[in-house]
């Protein structure tokens, strides 16, 4: 900027000269713009006048309007690049300069910064105010707006000369657009190709439709609307999807089929007369919910029909869920003369969600429950499937039973087997943890403290092998077993006796009791894995008892593994096994009447094992024809593929890659060497020629 | 060689047990018709345990509803798969009855539709003739139950041959006596077993 | 003057010796046309099309690899056409037998035969299938069949196996009693393909039957399994069918009955050596009866010391034994595709003794050259150790390039003595 202030008078130089970087400037932004535009427009001229005349792919399409975007980009920051020095008041008073060259360099003169005489800026002042330049600014302004103008003008009205379909293939590319293109000259005079198929999924599953383009197969849910659009008059087209012949109607110079996805696999064959193409519909059923009850997590028996039981699944569906419940039986009865009784708990709609937690509670006092009665308690989730549907999937079942009174199998009415064992293991847990510190601080302790925590912990122990016992041995009444009750030490088993007697009933063929005293109800069952709990506290005790924390851990540690593996079964049968019951054949054999009794004849069985040789042999044939007809051998292969879909995956596979690679155009003899060795295997080869010789 | 033994399915749900004496009935069957080399006594087996795979021939009753849990649901499926034959009665004899409810939805889930076996069926020829399909039990009408005679069976078929074979007829209540008693019939009520074995063993 | 007479002579001596390599060339070159004797390292088309052209008295080729069959055939032509064909080199002897299995499901084995130790690799069309190294001068493949032409190669020699030969199966008799074993055989036997006559005894007199099973005949039945011992008369049946040509599978429990034809006596009974299934070798999980072969019997299969499955033949048939008695127990408790391999082990136990009778095909196939130096040495003889001595014309072609350089040379000399003595 001059340091010279300018005459108060006229406009002085330096705010002419700004006022000309503005206009300058804002015509530059302008070009820009419109070199943007224009260059945009007359890309989408060229691509879309390459499209018309050869017919781009799909993938060049869909980068064709961001690359014209870039295009437009560059253009634009390359004008403004150029026009950018219009910023600055000396740049454009030298462009002035250029233009007016009667000004004698004194408007760049009286613009410098280094000027300080006020007189020879007065005089250059004076110099530059008469002098005009109003019009080459206006004239270069024009002619930066007029020649994009004109370009983007011209691009506009090719765009608009065009086909609008081509402008569209271009501007706004989508699956399915193909209909709109151009025809290769080999495909001309088929109404066959191209080909478009649209599958639309049911509207329960709330999925979008999908188009494919020169499809091979069409996957889609069982249910799903597919449609099947090709050029060319619908009156020559024949489509028969299996064997029923499928209609296909007109949409202006278009046909299509409409179908719906069949519930197995099948082939659509498409012929317009001269040639044909075949499509593979391969429907996938929508699965049903998968259940899982967690709680209750166990079968269970209890004396009295008392109580609230919490309960708490999960379910899961591929689509989404649409109802919840869970769902109870309960068996009344005995003998011949059994009644049922069924209901339903915690309804819950559902708003199509993958995933649902399921909680609710039973309570036993309002189910009329009397002793004897069972409830088999499930939980069931529902799918939205209005087309095949709905799927309806249940959990595993759970049965509560009420025992009865003096039942002589039930064997654990105390208490649940599983449960005690829960508190079992957290009680073993206690223990180790109990004996570990006593075992850290052992070092600064006295012996006696040491000994009497020790035995403080075997009391303890003692206490829990004897609730782990009522377990291992189960007796008819149901009361405490295996060796002494609480408090009672004189009745004590060693664990080489207990054994010894567990050993000895759960071998014994028929289930013959234990010995047991006159006043003791006969032990009917032993649970053998925790046998090695017991007796692994039976040792843990003996070393706490003597204050050697240390030695009883590892008994301690074994307890507790084999509580958790007692865990793990899930289920403990309660009944006893029936009697066998042993037949004297020899007093029996063909003691009875076979008047009336006639030998048969036997109907054969079905060959399934040539099914596999039969697709061999056809994969040979589509095999020997793939280099002369090659859609022809991608049809056979297709084909293959639908029968083999449920038996042979892995050859269905590598038969479809084989098919599109042969439509392609593509070599396909590894995915056929693929396809024959998924079908047949791998060969066996012997060195030698072996020693029995081939048939004659 | 192994001899014929017959196998009683122990599943987890219901009453599996509630037809002790018709194993050694249908042994003593056997034995009384047939040469077939046979276990003396029958065995249980779990459902859900491999062992069995070493009884192609498998019997499943009771009066309670039948759910299989995942494991037996798995197993049982590769059993049939594999050429085992199940026959499945229904103690309760009622087609409203949750037994038949469970039990058939339990079949369609795990093994696939059940279909009626018409009265021309090979299995009704297999050793003795039953014309009319299978032979009625005394149990059908005894009022328990829907007191209907179910003139057909139904299977399920695997590769053209039953997998399953399901009956709504009690034969567990008719065969379910000691193989003594047989002598105070007049008609031997148990041929029909022959030709469920004959059949499993042959077809 | 000494030096140009000298000179002069020795130009004449040029010029004698520059007409005598145009004579020798001329000669040469009509020797070498009135006796044709082509010597060729490279057989192809166009090498015989050119002799075919120009009818020489005689070929030698020199041998690579034994040439294709359309070549070889090309060369007895031209034997027969009067040219004396000849040929030398070392190629690898190579031969390559299809014998389709007696299995209704396919099934072929590839017999190669080679010198031993050498790699040969099976192919297709679509390309190389397996390989092997020959061991004792052979290797076998079994493929399941697809029907193509199969080839062999070995260090770049080719046979080929051709298209199938057809087999007729004929029906397969079960004998035995109603029990599993019979049972799950007779399945796997229809599930392979076979049609199977039956004959299980349920009780006297009364037996489940499919087909006619006995009496056998050969023009119905391919073989005959024995799952359970027989009636003197019923034995007899059987070993005259094997006599005639057909097959038997005897299982232990049989192998008294028919002890005249068995191929082993019984050891005793021995439990198996697995508990489960679940390994490479299933039938070690299986009870066995171990058989002691006789002398004539070729053990087929064993476990360890065990001969397991023994073969023999009898008359016209052969007879397979084997060890187990319940393979139904690997069809039922067997892990992964147990059924498919207790199916596919008796598919091969049977083809092992079915007499299926073999239906070449007619006339030559497609890619068939099953032996090709053989097929060499019958149209063309054997190689001689070398190319015979070539006629003169023959060999003083050789020669041209070299009197033609001595021509020139001398013609160049001349000129050029007599251009530095002056004389025109």
């Amino acid at each position: 900027m001059s340091a010279i202030a300018a005459p108060a008078a006229a406009m002085p130089a330096m705010d002419r000269v700004r006022r000309d970087s503005r206009s300058l400037v804002r015509a530059v932004i302008g070009s820009s713009v419109l070199w943007m535009l224009a260059a945009l427009a007359v890309w989408l001229v060229v691509v879309g006048t390459a499209d018309l005349a050869i017919g781009l792919s799909a993938p060049v399409r869909f980068v064709a309007l961001p690359a014209g975007v870039a295009i437009a980009v560059m253009m634009g920051w390359r004008t403004w690049v150029r026009g950018r020095a219009a910023r600055s008041p000396q740049q454009v008073a030298l462009w002035i300069e250029e233009r007016v060259p009667s000004l004698g360099f004194a408007l760049v003169t009286l613009l410098d910064d280094s000027l300080t005489s006020h007189h020879l800026a007065a005089r250059l002042e004076t110099v530059v105010e008469s002098r005009e330049w109003s019009e080459p600014v206006r004239r270069a302004a024009l002619r930066a707006l007029a020649i994009p103008a004109g370009v983007l003008l011209g691009a506009v009205v090719l765009l608009l000369l065009l086909p609008h379909a081509s402008v569209a293939r271009v501007a706004r590319p989508r699956p399915g657009d193909v209909l709109d293109g151009w025809t290769p000259l080999r495909h001309r005079g088929s109404i066959l190709t191209p080909l478009v198929a649209t599958i639309t999924p049911p509207a329960y599953t709330g999925r979008r439709a999908e188009t494919v383009e020169e499809p091979v197969s069409l996957v889609g849910i069982a249910g799903s609307e597919i449609a099947v659009e090709g050029r060319g008059d619908a009156s020559l087209l024949h489509a028969q999807l299996g064997d029923s012949a499928q209609r296909a109607s007109a949409d202006g110079d278009r046909w299509r089929v409409r179908l719906r996805m069949p519930d197995k696999p099948m082939a659509l064959r498409l012929g317009d007369g001269s040639t044909e193409r075949l499509v593979t519909i391969e429907p996938y059923p929508d699965s049903v919910p998968v259940v899982n009850l967690r709680i209750p997590a166990r079968d269970t028996v209890l004396r009295t029909a008392a109580g609230t039981f919490n309960l708490a699944a999960d379910a899961s569906d591929d689509i989404g869920l649409a109802e919840t419940h869970f769902e109870y039986i309960i068996t009344s009865g005995e003998m011949e003369a059994f009644t049922f009784r069924t209901g339903t708990l915690q309804h819950n709609a559902m708003h199509n969600e993958r995933h649902a937690e399921l909680a609710g509670t039973l309570a036993l006092a309002t189910l009329s429950l009397k002793p004897g009665d069972i409830i088999h308690l499930r939980a069931v989730a529902s799918d939205g499937n209005t087309v095949t549907g709905p799927g309806r999937g249940a959990s595993e079942t759970r049965t509560i039973r009420i025992a009865r009174q003096g039942e002589y199998d039930s064997v654990d009415v105390d208490a649940l087997p599983s449960m005690l064992g829960d508190t079992a293991a957290l009680s073993e847990r206690m223990l180790i943890m109990l004996a570990e510190e006593l075992q850290k601080r052992r070092p600064h302790l006295s012996r006696d403290t040491v000994v009497a925590e020790s035995r403080s912990i075997a009391v303890d122990q003692a206490r829990l092998r004897r609730r782990v016992s009522d377990i291992v041995f189960m007796r008819i009444s149901g009361e405490s077993s295996g060796e002494e009750s609480e408090g009672d030490t004189t009745k004590a088993m060693t664990p080489e006796q207990v054994l010894a007697a567990a050993e000895s009933a759960a071998t014994r063929a028929g289930g013959n009791p234990l010995d047991f005293s006159a006043d003791e109800s006969p032990v009917i069952a032993v649970n053998r894995p925790l046998l090695e709990a017991y007796n692994a506290m039976w040792d843990a005790g003996r070393s706490l008892e003597i204050g050697e924390p240390a030695d009883a851990l590892p008994h301690m540690r074994a307890a507790l593994a084999a509580i958790q593996r007692a865990r793990l079964a899930e289920r403990i049968y309660l009944r006893g096994r029936p009697p066998t019951q042993v037949v004297d054949l020899r007093d029996a054999r063909l003691k009875g009447d076979r008047s009336g009794a006639a030998g048969s004849g036997r109907v054969s069985g079905p060959a399934l094992g040539l099914a596999k040789s039969r697709m061999a042999a056809r994969l040979a044939v589509a095999t020997a024809i793939a280099g002369a007809a090659p859609l022809a051998a991608a049809d056979s292969l297709l084909l293959l593929r639908l029968e083999a879909l449920g038996s042979w995956p892995a050859f269905a596979g590598a038969a479809s890659k084989a098919a599109a690679d042969l439509r392609g155009g593509a070599a396909a003899a590894a995915d056929l060497v693929r396809a024959r060795s998924a079908l047949l295997g791998e060969p066996r080869h012997v060195t030698g020629l072996g020693a029995w010789s081939e048939p004659p | 060689m192994s001899p014929f033994t017959f196998a009683t399915v122990q599943y987890e749900s219901g009453d599996w047990d509630s037809a002790p004496l018709v194993p050694s009935n249908i042994i003593d069957t056997i034995a009384r018709y047939t040469t077939i080399e046979l276990a003396p006594s029958g065995i249980i087996v779990p459902l859900g345990s491999p062992d069995l795979a070493r009884y192609p021939f498998a019997y499943l009753t009771g009066h309670l509803p039948v759910r299989f849990s995942d494991a037996e649901r798995a197993n049982a499926k590769q059993w049939i798969t594999r050429g085992g034959f199940l026959f499945v009665d229904d103690h309760n004899h009622d087609v409203d009855g949750q037994f038949h409810k469970t039990a058939t939805e339990e079949i369609a889930r795990t093994f696939g539709p059940l279909v009626r076996l018409p009265s021309s069926h090979p299995l009704y020829r297999a050793f003795f003739t039953f014309e009319d399909g299978p032979p009625t039990t005394s149990h059908e009408l005894n009022g328990w139950g829907d007191n209907l005679v179910h003139r057909y069976l139904d299977a399920v078929i695997v590769d053209g041959k039953i997998g399953v074979l399901y009956s709504s007829k009690d034969y567990s209540s008719e065969w379910n006596y000691h193989p003594q008693n047989k002598k105070f019939f007049a008609v031997d009520n148990t041929k029909f077993a022959v030709n469920l074995v004959v059949h499993a063993l042959t077809r | 003057m000494p030096l140009p007479v000298r000179r002069t002579v020795l130009e004449g001596g040029l010029r004698a010796l520059s007409i005598a390599l145009l004579a020798f060339c001329f000669w040469a070159l009509m020797a070498g046309q009135s006796h044709n004797r082509p010597v060729a390292a490279v057989v192809n088309g166009a090498q015989l099309a050119a002799w075919s052209l120009s009818g020489p008295d005689s070929v030698h080729v020199t041998l690579g690899a034994a040439p294709g069959a359309v070549e070889r055939d090309w060369l007895a032509a031209l034997a027969g056409a009067g040219t004396a064909v000849t040929w030398s080199g070392t190629p690898v002897p190579l031969a390559v037998e299809r014998i389709p299995s007696a299995d209704p499901a396919g099934g072929v084995a590839i017999l190669a035969a080679g010198p031993s130790g050498a790699t040969v690799r099976l192919a297709d069309s679509l390309g190389v299938i397996d390989s092997a190294r020959l061991a004792g001068a052979g290797a076998r493949f079994e493929v399941s069949d697809a029907g193509g032409a199969l080839t062999i190669a070995a260090g770049g020699e080719h046979a080929g196996a051709g298209a199938r030969d057809s087999i007729a199966p004929r029906h397969v008799a079960v004998l035995g009693n109603a029990e599993w074993e019979s049972r799950f055989v007779v399945a796997a036997l229809e599930e392979r393909g076979w049609a199977v006559d039956v004959r299980l005894a349920v009780a006297p007199g009364i037996v489940v039957r499919q087909g006619s099973a006995l009496p056998l005949d050969t023009t119905r039945q391919s073989a005959v399994v024995v799952l359970d011992s027989l009636s003197p008369g019923d034995a007899a049946l059987v070993a005259r069918f094997v006599s005639s040509g057909g097959g038997v599978v005897i299982v232990p429990r049989a192998a008294l009955s028919l002890r005249a034809i068995a191929a082993g006596s019984l050891q005793p009974r021995v439990l198996p050596e697995l508990l489960s299934f679940a390994s490479a070798t299933p039938m070690r999980a299986l009870a066995l009866t171990p058989i002691t072969p006789r002398s004539d019997a070729i053990v087929l299969e064993s476990q360890g010391r065990r001969a397991v499955i023994v073969a023999r033949r009898v008359g016209a048939g052969r007879v397979i034994q084997i060890a187990y008695d319940d393979t139904w127990r690997w069809r039922m408790a067997g892990v992964g595709d147990a059924v498919d391999e207790h199916r596919a082990w008796w598919a091969r136990t049977v083809a092992a003794a079915a007499y299926v009778p073999l239906e070449r095909a007619q006339g030559p196939q497609a890619g068939e050259d099953r032996a090709p130096l053989a097929e060499l040495v019958a149209a063309l003889g054997p190689a001689r150790a070398a190319a015979p001595p070539a006629a003169a014309g023959g060999d003083l072609r050789a020669l041209l390039p070299l009197a033609g350089a001595l021509l020139f040379l001398s013609l160049l000399g001349e000129w050029a003595s007599r251009r530095l003595r002056g004389a025109p």
